[in-house]
């Protein structure tokens, strides 16, 4: 039961994390934002920054789920589903990311 | 037939002197590391363990270096050169390690 | 041939290396990923294993009854006697008369059957330090020690898992040759692909299905090659160095033999495990007690388990010993901790408590690779990543076929053609080939050669892909796709469908009921992901088809191709 609470927990924060850092590239910020995207500042390094850390607690969050061993391979697998699913979303659904910057701008100001 | 003989010459005979070049060199790295660290004192088996695990990145290496580089055939000349006379090393090594 | 930079170099062994290999790459990644739940594909095939995995059975109870009952196998003893006997010494020993020399058993987490085997060995050799044994292999049920009938083809881990390293070609271990090279492409094809690519990160993230064909396929293909990476060159690289001492870097066993068999016997003089028989009858101490004590062992230490592997060596003899592995299912190494008693009387000869730092690397990327632990999540992970590799592949073939389609048709060359019916029969030929394969398990009678037409049919469904490829290759119309496509994704949806439903009128083992009423994840797993191909086909096939119909419709074949290059490209 702990296990799967610190696996869906690894999940989570990873996809959080690359979205993230996903936005942090201009491309992908006009992606999500539209023409809103012109108004106000990119912040990229606070983006990159939130993404970094998201993936650093997700590898933690490996560590409490299994052995070291294991949760290396857990984490890099997830690295690449989550960078996939990242992919998928901007490009068929990527106004599904505009609460996470919401979230980002209010954490901002 | 024509094509055959451009095809061989161009793209199959650069890619087996690469490979053969890599392979020998992979094959003297790990039968010299080998045959040195058993007679540093390491176990056999830890060392043929590791020098296994270092042999293919070797090999990769050697391949890409010898075929991207503009002298090809003479770069995989003197892999397999080197690696043959590492194989050799090694084999006279064995011998002195063995009663 | 000259290459104006090393990058073009690259591009050039990436491109070829990767349409030549890439057909191998993809039964290896495809099967490969198969084999992540080969336990699973068995219990589905074989409806008489369907029950809970088991723990390894009593030794005394069980195993020595059923090891005892076994002979060595006539094929091997045909072609591998007359090799390792003496004919100095006198006639060969007959079969049946030969003596035993070891005893093993391995289990995990996932068998509810168990593979024991017996060594048997030569009385009289030619080279008397080699290990010269006829072997015999097989299943048992550990509840009852009953053999698990031959013809019962375990389709996941005898099947499917070997094809992925030596594509089921034995004759002269030709296929893992094959499968090594083209693992070694892979690694080329991987560090030239990073090297063509050179916005690497920048493009990270990026599928543009909307812009041109050629774009958005590239795309795909550097997203499904770079998110997993890693993935893809461990898996390679530990490919080849789980079999780099047998097979593909062979040293201690050819050049190196003399030193290896020195320092072998020196670290049996060591470490106390005798390496020759003594010649000394004794009897054999009962296994089940050190099992025990191994057990109590492992708990002292703080970390509890089940054995995982079992092997008796130098049975008979006073020399013979006992050797306990743990199972390896909370760690990556596959077995470890292994403690070995002498057979006679049971007393404690050898505790492996530490490994050195490289084996346990080496236990570390071989057991991420062969992957018995248990862990369902990263197992699943482990089979998007092996789906992954072989989205890259398909991908690279279908770059490869739409960059030159118009230039080909213009130039009546059949090239692009060629590669689109082999990479059909890659792509679509081997969910087929399986499929066929799962299916005819549910519909073939019973009989003595029910697994070899099993294989007769996966490999037969596989070649009829390539050739229904072959025939509706289209070389006059550059802009449309094959047919074949969209009408082998219909046969794959429809095969995987008809999968289920067989198992589930054979067996009476439907969903409804290895999902709620009597759980069966194993088999229910199977069928749910036949369920979802079924599924994902239908809507692909739709997709296709639709396309096909408006290429189609757009270009009139009987215009001439170069008429119809603009409205092709668009």
């Amino acid at each position: 039961m702990n296990t799967a609470f610190w696996l869906i927990t690894a999940c989570l924060l990873m996809l959080v994390g690359m979205i993230w850092l996903a936005l942090a590239k201009p491309v992908h910020w006009k992606q999500v934002l539209g023409a809103q995207a012109n108004y106000g500042r990119h912040p990229v390094k606070a983006l990159q920054r939130a993404g970094a850390i998201s993936l650093l607690l997700s590898a933690l969050a490996c560590l409490a789920a299994d052995h070291p061993s294991m949760a290396v391979l857990v984490w890099i697998m997830l690295l690449a589903l989550s960078t996939f699913i990242t992919a998928m979303i901007l490009s068929w659904r990527p106004h599904w990311l505009q609460p996470l910057i919401t979230v980002r701008r209010l954490t901002q100001s | 037939m024509n094509r055959l003989w451009y095809l061989t010459r161009d793209s199959i005979s650069p890619l087996l002197a690469a490979l053969m070049g890599s392979y020998l060199l992979a094959w003297g790295v790990t039968t010299l590391g080998i045959s040195a660290l058993v007679a540093s004192g390491v176990s056999f088996h830890s060392a043929e363990t590791g020098l296994l695990l270092l042999a293919f990145p070797v090999c990769l290496a050697g391949f890409l270096w010898a075929f991207a580089s503009r002298h090809r055939y003479r770069l995989s000349l003197m892999l397999a050169a080197v690696g043959s006379l590492m194989t050799a090393a090694g084999w006279q090594l064995q011998a002195l390690i063995l009663p | 041939m000259e290459f104006a930079s090393p990058r073009h170099a690259m591009t050039w062994l990436h491109t070829w290396l990767g349409l030549i290999f890439g057909f191998v790459l993809m039964v290896c990644f495809f099967f490969g990923a198969l084999s992540v739940f080969d336990r699973e594909i068995d219990r589905w095939a074989i409806p008489e294993t369907r029950f809970d995995p088991q723990p390894m059975p009593s030794f005394d109870q069980v195993l020595l009854p059923a090891y005892q009952r076994m002979q060595p196998d006539q094929a091997e003893y045909d072609r591998m006697m007359p090799l390792y006997h003496d004919p100095a010494a006198g006639p060969m020993t007959p079969r049946n008369e030969l003596p035993v020399d070891e005893y093993w058993a391995y289990t995990t987490h996932r068998d509810p059957v168990l593979q024991i085997g017996v060594g048997f060995r030569v009385p009289h050799p030619l080279e008397s330090v080699g290990h010269n044994h006829i072997h015999a292999n097989t299943t048992i049920d550990p509840r009852t020690g009953d053999e698990v009938p031959n013809s019962a083809l375990k389709i996941g881990s005898d099947w499917f898992y070997p094809l992925h390293y030596s594509l089921n070609l034995e004759w002269n271990s030709v296929g893992y040759y094959i499968v090594g090279l083209a693992a070694f492409f892979m690694l080329v094809a991987l560090v030239s692909g990073i090297w063509m690519h050179r916005k690497l990160f920048r493009e990270l993230f990026t599928f543009r299905p909307w812009k041109s064909r050629l774009r958005s396929i590239l795309d795909l293909h550097n997203l499904t090659g770079v998110v997993a990476l890693p993935f893809h060159f461990f898996f390679a690289l530990t490919g080849l160095i789980i079999f780099a001492s047998t097979f593909y870097m062979p040293v201690s066993d050819t050049l190196l033999k003399p030193l290896h068999e020195q320092q072998e016997a020196l670290e049996a003089s060591q470490n106390g495990l005798p390496h020759e028989r003594s010649g000394i009858p004794a009897p054999l101490a009962s296994v089940d007690a050190m099992v025990l004590e191994a057990k109590r062992l492992w708990a002292e230490r703080g970390m509890a388990g089940e054995v995982g592997f079992l092997m008796v060596s130098h049975v008979g003899d006073a020399n013979s010993f006992v050797s306990i592995y743990r199972a390896g299912s909370d760690r990556v190494a596959l077995v470890g901790e292994a403690i070995h008693f002498r057979g006679s009387d049971g007393s404690l000869l050898l505790q492996e408590l530490d490994h050195p730092a490289v084996e346990s690397a080496n236990e570390f990327l071989t057991g991420l690779h062969l992957q018995h632990f248990e862990h369902w999540s990263l197992r699943w992970l482990y089979l998007f990543g092996g789906l992954l590799g072989c989205a890259c592949i398909a991908t690279g073939f279908l770059f490869f076929i739409e960059k030159r389609k118009f230039q080909h048709a213009r130039e009546g060359q059949f090239g692009s053609r060629l590669v689109e019916a082999c990479a059909l029969a890659c792509v679509t030929g081997l969910l087929l080939a399986t499929l066929a394969m799962l299916v005819a398990n549910r519909l073939l009678p019973e009989g003595d050669q029910r697994a070899d037409w099993q294989k007769w049919i996966f490999c037969g469904a596989w070649l009829a892909s390539l050739l229904h490829g072959f025939v509706r290759a289209n070389t006059h119309n550059a802009a449309r796709a094959s047919a074949a496509w969209y009408e082998q994704v219909w046969l794959i949806s429809i095969l995987a469908a008809l999968a289920v439903l067989t198992n589930a009128i054979t067996t009476g083992d439907h969903l409804l009921r290895t999902l709620l009423l009597e759980p069966y994840m194993a088999v229910a797993g199977v069928d749910l992901v036949l369920l979802v191909c079924a599924l994902g086909a239908t809507l692909t096939a739709r997709y296709l088809q639709r396309r096909h119909e408006q290429a189609c419709q757009r270009v009139l074949p009987s215009q001439p191709a170069s008429a119809l290059l603009d409205g092709g490209a668009a």
